[in-house]
């Protein structure tokens, strides 16, 4: 099977089951008398699809400017957004493991990264902004891949935002566990 | 005879274990997506674009249908 139809075929089942799981979830509210610590677990799992979908935009927002670049010598490797896009996989994937297994070391292991990825987007913004003022040929190019960073520094939050519901359910408080997300 | 605690906690399994399933498509499809910006790799992120709007409608089916 090709790449491209191998990227099909899961785009197909993440839609149904994006439905499925909506679907079980009100079912298990309708039908069941829940405590408050499953109704959290419930309410968080609803949250979280919509954090998955928008995971899923930013990640059609990537492959629209990829078309766009897809002719264009780039000026630099892609080494620190194929840095940052490692990284934020991660955390989505640790934020969700957290959630199954109430796994609060996760849900701190998270929080940190996520210092980790605005560290990258402030460097490589710094960086971007200095080389644009100096060559304004690379500007077009320069603010695609700026927005492209932004995009994996929000799906970066995304799961941040997953990993403090996943606190969430176990204390019963919401708080704001990543530096990034505590007001200054 | 299951207890209604029991199944309630069979369903929630079965959930978590999707919601995992459908993490790692969406990861996927944020691998691909950078793949096809770092590879420039138009076929690539043609097939990550095509489905967006599905999810949306589906959404709001849901909201309105249940």
């Amino acid at each position: 099977m090709s790449l491209a139809s191998e990227v099909i075929r899961k785009d197909d089942i993440v839609d149904d089951m994006d439905i499925d799981i909506e679907i079980r979830c009100m079912r298990l509210l309708a039908l069941h008398h829940l405590g408050s610590k499953d109704l959290r677990v419930i309410g968080t799992a609803l949250k979280l699809i919509s954090d998955l979908e928008r995971i899923g935009d930013y990640s059609v927002d990537i492959a629209r400017t990829a078309k766009v670049l897809a002719g264009v010598q780039y000026f630099k490797p892609l080494e620190d957004i194929a840095r940052m896009a490692e990284l934020t996989k991660g955390m989505v994937r640790d934020a969700l493991t957290a959630f199954v297994r109430s796994d609060m070391k996760l849900v701190y292991k998270v929080c940190e990264e996520d210092a980790n990825i605005d560290a990258l987007w402030d460097s490589l913004l710094e960086e971007l902004i200095d080389r644009m003022s100096r060559e304004p040929t690379i500007c077009r190019q320069a603010t695609h891949l700026l927005l492209v960073a932004r995009y994996l520094e929000r799906i970066a939050d995304h799961a941040t935002n997953v990993a403090e519901r996943v606190a969430y359910i176990e204390t019963g408080k919401l708080e704001q566990l990543a530096a990034s997300h505590r007001p200054t | 005879m299951p207890t209604r605690s029991s199944r309630f906690d069979n369903a929630l399994r079965d959930l978590q274990e999707d919601l995992l399933r459908m993490a790692s498509f969406t990861e996927a499809m944020l691998d691909e997506a950078v793949r096809s910006l770092t590879e420039q790799d138009v076929s690539l992120a043609s097939e990550v674009i095509r489905k967006d709007d599905i999810v949306d409608d589906m959404d709001i089916d849901i909201v309105i249908g249940q």
